[in-house]
């Protein structure tokens, strides 16, 4: 018999859409179960019983909203037992989960069998191209949804005490079928631009050639092109084998109305509207057709033909120790665009900066590379990697985006960890600075100096700065504000930056430290750390929210 | 300037003797100041020792007459007559010297026929005696008597003196009150009364058997500079002299629900950095506000004398003004000498030392509210409050066990308590957090609290077991319905069913059989429409 299946994203806000989840509808469509998707605490899928309900989990850091999730569902189902929980969170720290929920089906690791559903049929789900109709079921829009998303390995062989692949994916394997993936996607789904791959270390792989082939073979070679396809099309062909699917009429819907605003000539537009709207009226596979050859004849001379680039992106990026001139040949055959080095730690200099020239020589141009810091690292070692970006970008002419990646430790359910060098003011300098340019760091020199220090000194006087001197730097600095507190601060003597060090980092955002009366120097300096920028305008009301989440 | 002589009427006297004292035992308290007073003098110039220093109080039911006798200085013949008939006009120093003010020895007039002085100071072979007759004085202020008018001419006409063979070496001083009326027997000649009052307001010591922290106390002020005297006050010959009535071990709580034995578990001295007054409270569990009146309250004190009474020190907090001093025991020693008790000795002078006094007492008063009083009060009831959510959830679970869950509408209403439980346990928890921290808890109440803590962690627990437990009964016409219904629908389903059941509660089989019925019917959402 059909089941009624609920898959649920708890309501973080993420980049890549779920796709466990959409992996699993694919699996339970399959099934001809019927399927829904909410994102969140949503009354009315709560308010029903269904016969499954998953819920995926990603960062242990939102434990609390990811237990707050399962439990919002629990009574959705007949049996406790009806409710699956999945995913990262779920593989990392399993048992905390089941006793902060009384969820006994927390799965962990990969679904490479239904079995573990209680199902018979040894699909391994994990495999499944995922249903990018569900998407379309809610209104938070994943930032990088619309791309094809795979991977051509799992595992990594390197075990960093700091990272969570070796107990996720624990056994490295090539698993490539890229093609297969690729292909199935267009085929359901309409060609996508961009392909995200999930590899931890591709470079590992004694396969990379063939994956490279494979990669460019299914239409990433350099010169590819790329066409937005008509999606219309595409929906409708996929309609006329399922035409029952209403989850596919709305998405065409949906995808219709916005389509709206590239209808060219007027009188086309209020024909297009009028359609759209009777459509939408009594929205159904034989009504659709009736109006296809019409619609279609309105939509297709609209498409953007343009052809665009598309690019191929190692998200999670390439290991620089592996970065041999050999295999940067082989990569360089297809157009990978970011091209990610994680810089980690000091100590991987060498080896950083040899495989940052490799790939340089192999004509990338365009580099995005992720910073660890909080870690066992120094908070000096941060200023020095970024300074070596940005000299890299000087003497080479290429384009480093470096984007810092702040620790924190696997199993810890919230974000306010401090590595063993690193304190609460020094993080929350540099998280300042980020907040400024959402996250990215350019390698530009004028950029790197403002931003982080030209020397060392000014790095670290950076740190103990005043944070909302660091957001709002031209406002405060056209004030004399700053300046007045570099004059403070120059004047301090070790003990006492010490001891200012301490106080502010323990202030909780929107306390006011306290007047210091045993020393006058610190006293004089203590209200600077008082200072709230507040703007009436709304724009920026909007960062201030952004600022207040920070904290 | 105007030359003409003042004249003070006859009219001032009753203020002073009829209209003073609201309570008539205040008089024990104005002889006994002026005693000890006289005692520091003899003890000062040598004349007796620290511990021969006696004050002598008997109440005579028979006669009517009350004496209070000490063997301080006395008063020698030659300034006998104007020390103890000027009205208002001791020669003491208001700085040193309980009683200044000299008015209060007066004070007995207003209950007795009466007032005799009888003293006799050292090196003089002879006693002094003198007499107020109160008789004649009522006589004389009736306002249709026009016999005298000026407060000389009536003091000269009431008051006697004459004198008596006594030892050289002696040296004392009495006043008996004989005549007492008969208004104010039952009060001034009430031995436990009297007994009572003396204990609170005199200065006497405590009582080391009962208070086991006396001697700390003691200790404590005894190398002061500003160390407070004692007295030994008799009453009746009495072999025990009167002492105070704290005492380690006490009852809070008025009503019998609230009564709970506390005990005193330390004291602590308190010191005024500026030396304006010295002081101590008992820190106890601060169960609730104590019982017994004569030990409640912070108290306020000069040279050892009561100020007030259990309520004087009231006014310094800043909130729950009436309940907080009840929670709390203690004494405060005023230094200051400009700090003076107003006539009424219920209160002080409201001058700028007092004014000065008053916000430190007030900073004093709220910090011991709020770390005592109200975190013992968060305290008592945080630990009250997680036994209440403990047991309604084992009641909850028993009553699934026992009975299950009888139907969808008494599901949700028991996820809806679980859910108001856990939020009130969420609070209980935040509390406790926050409890923990306060300086108000001892290191054994930190201990009770933390093991609480735990407690409260595995109740975590038990609250997702019981969700489970809930969620998971087994009910009888839960799976009756496909799952596409929804919840709306599966309610109205339940109360159908629960009118059959109950309509046909003598009829068991024609009631499942429709139900039987009515499941076939919605087996197919939508089948009956197809039809």
């Amino acid at each position: 018999m059909n089941q009624n299946i609920l898959l649920v994203e708890p309501a973080y806000k993420n980049k890549y859409p779920p796709l466990g989840l959409m992996k699993l509808s694919t699996y339970h469509k399959g099934r001809g179960d019927n399927v829904s998707f909410v994102k969140g605490l949503v009354p009315e899928a709560k308010d029903r019983i269904w016969d499954r309900v998953y819920v995926s989990t990603l960062f242990t850091f939102y434990f609390d909203v990811t237990v707050q999730t399962i439990r919002y569902y629990k009574s959705s189902v007949s049996s406790t037992k009806d409710l699956y929980v999945g995913g990262i969170l779920s593989s990392l720290m399993p048992g905390q989960l089941k006793e902060a929920t009384g969820i006994s089906q927390v799965i962990e690791g990969l679904l490479t069998s239904d079995k573990i559903l209680g199902y018979r049929k040894n699909v391994n789900i994990d495999e499944l191209v995922p249903d990018y109709d569900i998407l379309d079921l809610i209104d938070y829009k994943y930032p990088a949804g619309d791309n094809y998303f795979a991977y051509t390995t799992r595992g990594c062989p390197n075990k960093c005490p700091f990272c969570a692949v070796p107990k996720l994916e624990p056994e490295f394997k090539t698993t490539n079928h890229i093609k297969d993936q690729i292909d199935a996607i267009d085929s359901l789904y309409g060609q996508k631009r961009n392909l995200l791959l999930l590899d931890n270390n591709v470079l590992y792989s004694e396969c990379l050639d063939h994956i490279v082939t494979d990669i460019r073979d299914s239409g990433f070679s350099k010169k590819a092109s790329f066409t937005y396809p008509n999606m219309l099309k595409v929906n409708y062909e996929r309609l006329k084998k399922d035409p029952g699917n209403e989850m596919l009429l709305h998405k065409t819907l949906a995808w219709l109305s916005q389509f709206q605003r590239k209808i060219r000539r007027k009188k086309d537009l209020a024909q297009y509207i009028q359609i759209i709207d009777s459509l939408s009226i009594n929205l159904n596979f034989k009504n659709l057709s009736a109006y296809f050859q019409e619609l279609n004849d309105l939509v297709s001379p609209n498409i953007d033909k343009s052809p665009k680039r598309r690019y191929v992106d190692f998200n999670q990026g390439l290991d620089a120790r592996l970065l041999t001139d050999e295999k940067m040949k082989t990569l360089s055959k297809i157009p990978i665009r970011p091209f990610r080095i994680a810089f980690d730690d000091l100590k991987d200099t060498d080896h950083y900066v040899r495989a940052m020239k490799t790939a340089i020589r192999y004509g990338v141009k365009e580099f995005s590379n992720y910073i660890l810091y909080n870690y066992k690292d120094k908070p000096e070692d941060l200023w020095h990697r970024l300074k070596i970006n940005m000299e890299l970008r000087e003497e080479l002419g290429v384009e480093i985006y470096s984007f810092p990646m702040k620790y924190i430790p696997i199993g810890h359910k919230n974000r306010d960890f401090i590595g063993e060098h690193w304190n609460r003011k020094y993080l929350r300098a540099i998280q300042s600075v980020l907040l400024v340019k959402k996250g990215i760091v350019s390698s530009r020199k004028d950029f790197f100096d403002k931003a982080f220090g030209s020397t060392l000194d000014e790095y670290m006087e950076l740190l103990m700065m005043p944070q909302d001197l660091i957001i709002y730097r031209f406002h405060y600095e056209g004030l004399g504000i700053t300046q007045n507190w570099k004059t403070l601060w120059e004047s301090l003597s070790e003990v006492e930056s010490q001891k200012l060090l301490e106080i502010i980092s323990k202030q909780e955002f929107g306390d006011k430290l306290a007047d210091l009366k045993t020393n006058p120097k610190l006293s004089q300096i203590l209200p600077f750390y008082n200072i709230r920028f507040r703007s009436s305008n709304h724009k920026d009301q909007s960062q201030q929210m952004v600022i207040d989440e920070l904290l | 300037m105007n030359s003409r002589e003042i004249v003070v009427g006859k009219s001032t006297l009753e203020t002073l003797t009829l209209g003073m004292y609201k309570n008539p035992l205040v008089v024990y308290r104005e002889y006994i100041q002026n005693s000890s007073d006289s005692i520091d003098h003899a003890i000062k110039t040598g004349l007796i020792k620290d511990n021969e220093a006696l004050i002598k109080v008997n109440v005579n039911h028979k006669t009517h007459s009350i004496s209070i006798e000490d063997n301080g200085t006395g008063v020698s013949g030659k300034e006998v007559y104007n020390v103890l008939c000027d009205i208002g006009n001791a020669r003491k120093d208001y700085r040193t010297d309980r009683g200044f003010r000299g008015i209060g020895r007066l004070g007995g007039l207003a209950y007795c026929e009466r007032l005799i002085f009888k003293t006799s100071y050292h090196g003089e072979d002879y006693a002094s005696i003198i007499t107020w007759d109160g008789v004649a004085l009522k006589g004389l202020l009736r306002p249709d008597n026009h016999e005298s008018s000026s407060l000389g001419d009536v003091v000269h006409k009431i008051v006697s003196q004459d004198v008596a063979e006594e030892d050289i070496d002696a040296h004392y001083f009495v006043v008996t009150m004989q005549g007492i009326s008969v208004h104010h027997r039952g009060t001034l000649l009430h031995d436990n009364d009297v007994k009572q009052y003396l204990s609170e307001v005199a200065p006497v010591p405590y009582d080391h058997q009962q208070f086991m922290h006396a001697l700390e106390i003691d200790d404590a002020f005894k190398a002061e500079e500003h160390r407070f005297d004692q007295y030994k006050i008799i009453l009746n010959d009495s072999a025990i002299p009167i002492k105070k009535p704290y005492k380690t071990s006490f009852i809070t709580g008025n009503q019998e629900r609230t009564k709970q034995r506390d005990n005193v578990k330390e004291i602590k001295i308190l010191n005024d950095e500026k030396g304006r007054y010295s002081g101590w409270i008992a820190i106890t569990n601060f169960y609730g506000n104590i019982r017994d009146q004569s030990i409640r309250g912070i108290r306020l004190r000069k040279g050892n004398i009561l100020i007030g009474d259990s309520t004087t020190f009231n006014q310094f907090f800043l909130a729950e003004k009436d309940v907080a001093n009840t929670w709390f025991m203690g004494e405060i020693f005023i230094h200051d000498p400009e700090v003076i008790p107003n006539s009424q000795r219920d209160d002080f002078e409201p001058n700028d030392a007092f004014i000065s006094l008053k916000e430190s007492l007030t900073e004093l008063a709220e910090k011991f509210r709020k770390e005592y009083r109200r975190d013992m009060s968060e305290y008592n009831s945080t630990i009250k409050q997680f036994g209440n959510i403990e047991k309604r959830l084992i009641e909850i679970k028993d009553e699934i066990k026992t009975s299950g869950v009888s139907s969808d509408q008494n599901r949700e209403q028991l996820l809806k308590e679980k859910e108001n439980l856990e939020k009130s346990h969420q609070k209980t928890k935040q509390k406790l957090t926050k409890l923990v921290e306060k300086k108000g808890i001892d290191e054994d109440k930190k201990q009770v609290l933390e093991n609480i803590q735990q407690k409260a962690e595995c109740l975590e627990k038990d609250i997702i077991d019981l969700e489970n437990d809930i969620i998971d009964a087994p009910y009888s016409t839960k799976c009756d319905l496909p799952s596409s219904y929804s919840k709306d629908v599966r309610k109205v389903y339940e109360r159908i069913i629960a009118v059959i059941d109950a309509y046909f509660a003598q009829d068991k089989e024609t009631a499942k059989n429709l139900r039987i019925k009515i499941i076939e019917e919605l087996s197919v959402k939508g089948k009956s429409k197809k039809k």
